[in-house]
């Protein structure tokens, strides 16, 4: 406390205090009489006049070099915000180049695959005479999502509670990766039979995950509001809501403000996987 | 007034030129605002006491800038650099505090 006070009382520099008094003291101690008043006159006015000269000279410098140093820091402080910003503006725009260049590379695997089936089908068309083996592999393709897909279904969205970005939130009504999971789960269980989650073709080999606070699907990164299109029976939006997962999803709603519709769509379109490549299964031998 | 303008000058002057500083006195530049600024309140309320004293201005200014970094400096050395730094605006951020509240009484009889 001690030194508080002490900090508060002495606030100005004791110096100034000292050569205010040796000032007094040189002015008293000049040899009395009656030129006393004539002498302490040209004291007052002949000696400081002449450190006029150089005292207010070096102070006028030392507060020039003051206004530079302060000009000096806000201008670094500035520089440094504007490089962050400018760092920052060049990864955005990286990262919104490489997501195109991605996306190219991901329609260009699209038509790919289209000439590949399309080759495919055209040497099948030699051996498999009835179709039985193109009849089967399209089966399989559609049900593995390796083509794409159209017919009746529910749009299921789910977004962020608006609360959860205000400062201060603690988290709760954010979507995570398991909401999604458990949408996708509980769509299934309703009888879905193809699921894409913001135009991403989920797979049996599809991951949703997180990383960052970012939910990742088939490893993309996913910004709400998540659009979750699965095509099944006309039924589905009404099993998926009276389901376990649907009624969970619309307490959230309720208590936290969780974003959670379900709409039926009389033709909804489902993109192909963008790849569906098996490492480790090998068709059975033939017996 | 002259002081003013001198102030100004500064301003300008780094404005214009805004000098580099090296990187290895960037980490002293704060501080030494700090303490810059402490000087000019401490100069502008001994003006309005009266006391007014250029060599006392001139040699606590540099002092207090020097010292301040100093102190840094050494606590860089020893690891505690940025306790030390709080420290320095701490007691110089009272001191300004004082001294302005004292200009304030000057100025407005308030």
């Amino acid at each position: 406390m001690s030194i508080l006070v002490d900090l508060m009382a002495h606030a100005v520099d004791e110096g100034y205090a000292a050569a205010a008094q040796r000032k007094a003291s040189t002015v008293m101690l000049e040899p009395d009489g009656q030129s006393a008043d004539r002498d302490s006159s040209t004291t007052v006015r002949g000696d400081p006049a002449r450190r006029w000269g150089r005292g207010t000279v070096s102070a006028a410098i030392v507060l020039a070099l003051a206004g530079a140093l302060f000009a000096t820091a806000a201008v670094e402080t500035h520089r440094g915000d504007a490089a962050a910003k400018r760092d920052k503006r060049q990864l955005v725009q990286q990262v919104a180049l490489q997501t195109a260049a991605a996306d190219a590379l991901q329609r260009q695997v699209a038509s790919l695959s289209t000439q590949v089936s399309k080759a495919r089908d055209d040497a099948l068309s030699v051996t498999d005479r009835d179709g039985a083996l193109r009849a089967q592999l399209a089966a399989l393709e559609l049900v593995d999502g390796a083509v794409a897909v159209e017919g009746t279904g529910v749009r299921v969205v789910l977004d962020d509670a608006p609360s959860s970005h205000a400062a201060g939130s603690d988290g709760s009504g954010v979507i995570v990766d398991s909401d999604l999971q458990r949408a996708v789960n509980g769509l299934f269980v309703a009888g879905a039979q193809a699921v894409s989650i913001n135009g991403q073709r989920l797979t049996t080999q599809t991951a949703i995950r997180e990383a960052g606070g970012a939910i990742l699907v088939d490893y993309r990164p996913l910004s709400p509001p998540y659009t979750i299109d699965a095509i099944g029976p006309p039924t589905l939006g009404a099993d998926f809501l009276s389901g376990a997962t649907g009624e969970l999803f619309s307490t959230d709603h309720l208590l936290y403000g969780l974003g959670f519709t379900v709409d039926d769509h009389q033709r909804l379109t489902l993109p192909s996987a963008a790849n569906v490549v098996v490492h480790y299964a090998q068709p059975l031998e033939s017996p | 007034m002259i002081a003013a303008l001198a102030l100004a000058v500064g301003v300008v002057l780094g404005v214009i030129f805004h000098p580099t500083v090296p990187v290895g006195l960037q980490p002293y530049l704060p501080i030494a605002v700090v303490a810059a600024l402490d000087a000019v309140f401490g100069g502008i309320r001994a003006i309005l006491d009266g006391i007014f004293d250029d060599k006392v201005f001139v040699v606590s200014f540099i002092a207090n800038v020097l010292v301040a970094a100093l102190i840094v400096f050494l606590g860089d050395q020893l690891g505690v650099g940025s306790q030390l730094s709080t420290g320095v605006v701490v007691v110089l951020g009272i001191r300004i505090f004082s001294n302005a509240a004292a200009i304030r009484r000057h100025l407005f009889r308030a």
